[in-house]
């Protein structure tokens, strides 16, 4: 199967349904999520999926759209059907409000960040691990720590809105709920913070996918912040369903898991002036 | 033992005088013994390899070998009937011959157990000696084995390690790539400098933090030198300087920002009178 090259396209493929996908032979399936486009084919026992990206250019409303990669699975049997479900990635993601924020002593921010997605394939319902995953949106990297350690996280740029609603209700965007309390006697300068979506479960809402919602305690620039991750959906979208759990569950709190490893570090780190 | 009488043999003789219990011992230890250090070795080499690191496995079982291997060795030797104080006796004499002969040896295996205490480099770091760049294969008793990009074998001794400089490259887990570009005099600093940071936000390799940043480095004889850094994941360098800089040209040549070509200006002495240049027909 050839790659395509960048081409202005204004055709638009059906949207991705999150769900079981029927597959029949020899027939190319493309959906769209956001800027993401993603094909399936069948071809006796070989599943093909094709993933590309399109960019909306300034210049006129046509979309570049990027190179098609190709990935190829022998599976055992042909299957039926495939099962596509939302997940977060593996990394944690930095988010640096456009507009930082600071936090006098004692108060409490509740702040909303949408951060895309990424698509998990897989021959079985809920199967752990998937067969692919594919973002929804390429972040690009960025470093957390200092420079002779820390982590490799993606970076996003965010309104941090302090309200539920939205202008557009993307679905490859998950809203994510944060709530920074200042619970030290110091000011608390928020830039950016590392929110680690590998805890977060994902729940169909109204109009778009929701996270839990994180709660982090700043506790003081010498200290520790303390992170808490809801059991169940934030209280905008209490009747939403959870379709992903968290990929990564903490044992314990995020607090007592600090003291294992440096990169087992389940904190939401707050950067401050 | 009975006495031999070598000009009539007898095989019942001979028989007797085998100690068959210490040649059992000696079978055993040569054939059971050894093998069994040998693959005891190279299973904690293995273990400690995927416990701790490559480095400390190849440690642990160098010294298994070695230390059983001696060991076995010394027991054989006493098995068969050599007693080993003569040689201990012997070995200090031949141990002053050998250490002024060994000077150099002995250094490296001294410089050899700091560099293990030290650990400037583990193994699978790319490390950078004198001109020899490459990746360490190996940290050894007397030397250190490196692997260069384009496949040559170097032997480098730990003495010479010790002694000079030595850049380890992967050492730390974000490197920065220094792009050293340079820009036509006419060309406007400012929007060049918006255009690289352009190019660097878009990349996904490239680090949003620590920031890219464009220093200007000096008024060059055929254009603006500017220094383009921008940090990186040690795993992505290599991909990154090679997408950053095409990138980078393509960008450039989209904006119509020019490059300039080394070049000279001939003057004759007077600023406004070009050079003067005559053709002949030969």
């Amino acid at each position: 199967m050839e790659a395509s090259h960048t081409e202005s396209t204004n055709n638009t493929l059906p949207a991705l349904p999150w769900g079981s996908l029927p597959l029949t032979e020899h027939t190319y399936t493309g959906y769209q999520l956001g800027p993401l486009q993603l094909a399936f084919k069948l071809v006796q026992d070989d599943l093909w999926i094709s993933s590309s990206y399109l960019e909306q250019t300034a210049a006129n409303s046509s979309a570049l759209k990027s190179e098609t990669g190709w990935s190829r699975w022998s599976l055992n049997k042909n299957p039926q059907k495939i099962y596509l479900s939302p997940t977060f990635s593996e990394r944690a993601v930095v988010i640096k409000p456009e507009h930082p924020f600071h936090l006098t002593v004692g108060a409490e921010a509740r702040i909303y960040v949408r951060v895309p997605v990424s698509v998990a394939v897989s021959l079985k319902d809920k199967a752990d691990p998937p067969l692919t995953e594919v973002p929804t949106v390429v972040l690009s990297n960025t470093w957390f720590g200092d420079f002779l350690s820390g982590q490799i996280c993606s970076w996003l740029s965010s309104t941090a809105r302090r309200e539920y609603s939205f202008n557009s209700y993307p679905p490859h965007l998950a809203i994510c709920p944060i709530v920074i309390k200042n619970t030290s006697q110091e000011t608390l300068g928020v830039e950016k913070i590392r929110l680690q979506v590998d805890l977060l479960s994902l729940y169909k809402g109204e109009r778009s996918l929701v996270s839990s919602e994180t709660r982090v305690f700043f506790r003081g620039s010498s200290q520790i912040s303390d992170v808490q991750i809801s059991q169940g959906p934030p209280r905008e979208a209490s009747a939403a369903a959870r379709i992903t759990g968290p990929r990564n569950s903490a044992n314990r709190s995020p607090r007592g898991r600090t003291f294992d490893k440096f990169f087992d570090f389940a904190t939401l780190g707050i950067f401050s002036d | 033992m009975s006495t031999v009488d070598m000009g009539n043999f007898q095989t019942g003789t001979l028989l007797a005088a085998v100690n068959w219990a210490a040649a059992i011992r000696v079978s055993l230890l040569f054939f059971l013994a050894l093998p069994l250090v040998f693959a005891f070795s190279r299973w904690i080499s293995n273990f400690a390899g995927k416990k701790y690191s490559p480095q400390h496995g190849m440690i642990a079982g160098k010294i298994v070998c070695y230390g059983g291997g001696l060991l076995i060795l010394a027991t054989l030797f006493h098995e068969l009937g050599f007693s080993l104080a003569p040689l201990l006796g012997a070995a200090g004499i031949v141990g002053v011959a050998l250490g002024f002969a060994s000077q150099t040896s002995v250094s490296n295996v001294i410089s050899g157990i700091f560099l293990v205490a030290e650990q400037p480099f583990v193994v699978g770091d790319i490390i950078r000696v004198g001109d020899t760049t490459g990746i360490v294969l190996s940290i050894d008793m007397l030397s250190v084995k490196l692997r260069q990009f384009d496949n040559r074998f170097v032997r480098i001794p730990n003495e010479t390690l010790i002694k000079t400089e030595v850049t380890n490259i992967t050492y730390f887990p974000i490197r920065r790539l220094d792009c050293k570009i340079s820009v036509a005099y006419k060309e406007d600093l400012a929007r060049v400098r918006a255009v690289l940071l352009e190019v660097a936000y878009a990349n996904p390799l490239a680090l949003q933090e620590p920031e890219p940043i464009v220093i200007f480095d000096n008024f060059g004889s055929s254009g603006i030198e500017l220094l383009f850094a921008v940090w990186v994941a040690k795993a992505d360098f290599l991909a990154l300087k090679n997408s950053l800089h095409q990138e980078i040209k393509a960008r450039f040549d989209f904006e119509e920002i020019e490059i300039p070509f080394p070049h000279l200006s001939l003057y004759t002495g007077l600023d406004s009178k070009p050079l003067p240049v005559e053709l002949q027909k030969l």
